[in-house]
C-alpha cells in the first residue's frame, strides 16, 4: 500500500509545530494572486524504512517521520522542482500519498550511464493553484552541435537530461526548466553544461516555435559563488535572481560567516537583454531553514540529517499573477 | 459533433455525418469501466493549416478546417492517440483540441534538434474521462558509453527524434506508452540501427524493477517496409509483438490490393514468452481507419491532395479489456 498511517502523537505535535514555522517563514498559497514556485534537492529520495523511526542498523536512514516533514514542508509551495529522485521511487509515492488527491507529479525516466547516476527529476504541483499546460519534454542537443568544435566545449548530453514542464496559473503559462547539472572532476567540468543550458534556454525563449516564453530556470546548478566562472556562465544570456534569493543559504551545511553557496537557484530573465521579460512580478524569496523544526528528538548530527531530510533546503520565490505586466 | 460548427459549409456537414458513421461501423464505442483504446496515428507534417473551410487551389497548406474536423472526429473516437509528425508549428494541433471537447488533454515535446529531427515533435492526445496522466513523461537518452560501442548495429547517436514515454492511468491500471517516429534516413541501416535500439531498450525497461509503471507498449510509425524483413526482425528481436488483426490492416492511404502493403505503423508489447514482462491488460482486438472512403468525400481529392489534408498514414487501435 503506498501510504503513510497516521504519526504517533509525538510526531504529529512536531509536525504541527513544523506547519507554524514554515507559516511564519513562507507566503500563504493565496488563489488569484500569488504563485510559490519552488526547487529542493532532496538528497537521493529513493527507497525508505517503513516504520515512524528508523534504527541505527536501518539502511536507508529515512523514515515516514522525515517523509511527513519533507511532505509538509512541499506542502506549503504551488510546483515544486525536485532532484536527486532515485531507485524505485517509493519515497516520492509516498509523499504524493501523503500529499493528497489534490496534488500532481511529472518525472522524468533515469538518467542513464556513469554521468547520469540514474537520476530522475521531478516537478510536483498542486491542481489547485497550476495544471499542466501539455508541454512536458527533455532538452536533447543535436548532434551537428556535439560534434566538430562545439560551442560552449559541450561534446555530449546533459549528464542528467534537463526536465521541462508548461504549466497554466490562471491565464498565464510558465515553462519550468528543472537541471540537475553534473558535479564532476571539478569546475571546468560544470562549465559546459552551464554555457550549454544558458544558450538554450535563450534561444528557447527567443523561438517562435516555443510554447510559451515564460520561462523559469529552477534546479540545482552546482555553482559555488557569486564570483565565479560558472554563475558567469549561467547568467550569460540574461538568466537573473534577486537579491534576496542570492543571500538565502541554500546548504544545510552553511556557516554563517562563509559566503553562500549557490547550488541551488530559480532564475529568470528581467528583460534587461534580448530576451522578454517574465510575466509575472516577483514578491519575495527565500529558503527554508528545516534545521529547527525537524526530527528534533533523535539526537541527529547533521551528516545523518542530510540523509534523513536533505543537505539542501527547499528554495522559493513568490510571484504575483495579479497585475498584467506588459513584455517588451 | 462538436460546438465548432459555426458557418460550417453543409458540404462540410455532410462529409463529417458519412465520417462518423464509418466511424462507428469500425471502431468499437468507448465503454467506461470496460475498454480502453489507443491508437498511433502519423498525420502527415501536422503544422500549419489554412483559416478556411475549404482551402483552395493556391492555398499554401492544404490542410483545412474541414481537414481539422475530420482529424478530430478520427482522433475522439480513442482514449489515447500518440501522433507523429506535430511539426514545430502548432496551428493545426492547437485547432484540433479546439475542436475536441475540453475533456480532450495533451502532452507533447518539443521538436527534436537537428537536421535529422525534421522539426517534429512527439504528442498524446488523451481523453479524460477514460485515462489520466500517471506521472512519468520523458524522453529516450541514449547514454555515452552506449553510443560508443562501434558495433555495426549499434546506434552511433541519438535517435533521430527522441521516443517519448508517458505514463497514464485507466481505473486501477497503470500503462506506458513509447512513442516513436524512426527515421527514414538515406539508408536501412540507420533504420535497423534505431528499431534494435527500441527494441533493447524497450526490453531492458520492461525488466527494471525500478521502473515507475509496467505494462509498456511502444507504437508508432518504424518505417518499416514489410513483415519479411531485417527491419521487422530487428524490432521483434526481443520479444516485441503484433497482434495478428494489427498485421493483416494496411498502413498507407496509397497501398493497392495489387501491391506488397506497407508495414510502417505499429503497436507493439511483449508477449508471454518474450524477453520483457508480458502486458496485464487483455487485448480484444484491432484494427485501421481508412477514412479515404468517408470524411472529404464530396471534395473529390486524389490520393496525393488527401495525403495533404488529412495523412498519408491510416490511424492504427487496438482495443483491451480493462475489466478484469
Amino acid at each position: 500500500m503506498d501510504r503513510i498511517t497516521e504519526p504517533p502523537p509525538e510526531i504529529r505535535a512536531e509536525l504541527l509545530e513544523l506547519r507554524t514555522a514554515l507559516d511564519r517563514a513562507v507566503p500563504a498559497k493565496l488563489l488569484d494572486r500569488n504563485l510559490i514556485v519552488a526547487t529542493w534537492n532532496i538528497r537521493s529520495l529513493a527507497e525508505v524504512t517503513e516504520k515512524w523511526s528508523s534504527d541505527p542498523e536501518d539502511v536507508p536512514p529515512r523514515d515516514l517521520h522525515s517523509l511527513a516533514c519533507i511532505a509538509e514542508i512541499l506542502a506549503h509551495f504551488d510546483v515544486i522542482a525536485l532532484q536527486e529522485i532515485k531507485g524505485s521511487g517509493r519515497g516520492l509515492r509516498l509523499i504524493l500519498d501523503r500529499l493528497g488527491a489534490n496534488w500532481g507529479l511529472l518525472l522524468s525516466d533515469p538518467s542513464p550511464g556513469r554521468l547520469g547516476n540514474l537520476e530522475r527529476l521531478a516537478f510536483l504541483y498542486d491542481r489547485r493553484k497550476v495544471i499542466p499546460d501539455g508541454l512536458v519534454c527533455e532538452l536533447v542537443i543535436a548532434q551537428e552541435r556535439l560534434v566538430g568544435e562545439p560551442r560552449d566545449g559541450m561534446t555530449r548530453q546533459f549528464a542528467r537530461t534537463p526536465y521541462l514542464a508548461s504549466f497554466r496559473s490562471l491565464d498565464k503559462n510558465f515553462t519550468l526548466v528543472n537541471l540537475h547539472t553534473i558535479w564532476g572532476k571539478g569546475p571546468e567540468e560544470r562549465g559546459p553544461e552551464l554555457k550549454e543550458f544558458a544558450h538554450w534556454i535563450a534561444n528557447w525563449a527567443l523561438s517562435s516555435a516555443a510554447w510559451d516564453t515564460n520561462l523559469i530556470a529552477v534546479g540545482d546548478f552546482n555553482i559555488d559563488a557569486r564570483d565565479s566562472p560558472l554563475y558567469e556562465a549561467f547568467t550569460s544570456t540574461g538568466l537573473q535572481s534577486p537579491d534576496d534569493l542570492m543571500a538565502a543559504p541554500r546548504l544545510i551545511f552553511q556557516r554563517p560567516d562563509d559566503p553562500v553557496k549557490l547550488y541551488d537557484q530559480i532564475a529568470w530573465f528581467d528583460g534587461e537583454g534580448e530576451v522578454p521579460a517574465l510575466e509575472f512580478n516577483y514578491c519575495s524569496g527565500g529558503s527554508f531553514d528545516f534545521r529547527p523544526h525537524v526530527l528534533r528528538e533523535r539526537g541527529l548530527d547533521l551528516r545523518k540529517l542530510a540523509f534523513m531530510i536533505s543537505d539542501h533546503f527547499p528554495l522559493w520565490a513568490e510571484f504575483s499573477v495579479r497585475e498584467k505586466r506588459g513584455r517588451r | 459533433m462538436f460546438d465548432h460548427t459555426n458557418g460550417m459549409p453543409a458540404q462540410v456537414a455532410g462529409d463529417l455525418a458519412e465520417l462518423e458513421a464509418a466511424l462507428d461501423a469500425a471502431v468499437p464505442a468507448k465503454a467506461l469501466d470496460r475498454n480502453l483504446l489507443i491508437a498511433s496515428w502519423n498525420i502527415r507534417a501536422f503544422g500549419d493549416l489554412t483559416e478556411k473551410w475549404i482551402s483552395g487551389a493556391d492555398d499554401s497548406p492544404k490542410r483545412d478546417l474541414h481537414s481539422v474536423h475530420c482529424i478530430a472526429e478520427m482522433i475522439a473516437r480513442f482514449d489515447v492517440v500518440a501522433l507523429q509528425e506535430v511539426r514545430s508549428n502548432l496551428k493545426a494541433l492547437r485547432f484540433t483540441m479546439g475542436v475536441l471537447p475540453p475533456y480532450w488533454s495533451l502532452i507533447l515535446t518539443d521538436t527534436t534538434r537537428g537536421q535529422r529531427g525534421n522539426r517534429e515533435r512527439m504528442a498524446f492526445l488523451f481523453d479524460t474521462r477514460k485515462v489520466l496522466l500517471s506521472g512519468l513523461a520523458c524522453e529516450l537518452v541514449i547514454p555515452p558509453e552506449q553510443l560508443a560501442v562501434l558495433d555495426g548495429e549499434n546506434l552511433q547517436q541519438q535517435f533521430s527524434r527522441t521516443p517519448y514515454a508517458v505514463g497514464f492511468r485507466c481505473l486501477d491500471k497503470s500503462f506506458t506508452l513509447v512513442n516513436l517516429h524512426v527515421i527514414w534516413g538515406s539508408s536501412k541501416l540507420e533504420r535497423l540501427r534505431e528499431l534494435k535500439a527500441i527494441a533493447n531498450w524497450m526490453e531492458d525497461w520492461s525488466n527494471d524493477p525500478y521502473a515507475w509503471d509496467q505494462n509498456l507498449i511502444v507504437l508508432g510509425d518504424f518505417n518499416i517496409e514489410k513483415e519479411d524483413s531485417d527491419l521487422y526482425r530487428a524490432f521483434t528481436s526481443t520479444g516485441l509483438r503484433v497482434s495478428e488483426e494489427l498485421r493483416r490492416v494496411k498502413r498507407s492511404i496509397f497501398d493497392d490490393p495489387g501491391r506488397d502493403p506497407s508495414f510502417f505503423d505499429q503497436i507493439a508489447w511483449f508477449a508471454e514468452n518474450g524477453a520483457g514482462n508480458p502486458l496485464d491488460l487483455d487485448y480484444v482486438t484491432g484494427g485501421n481507419f481508412d477514412f479515404t472512403k468517408a470524411g472529404m468525400n464530396s471534395r473529390g481529392l486524389d490520393k496525393q491532395s488527401l495525403s495533404w489534408h488529412l495523412s498519408d498514414h491510416l490511424p492504427l487501435w487496438v482495443e483491451f479489456s480493462v475489466r478484469a
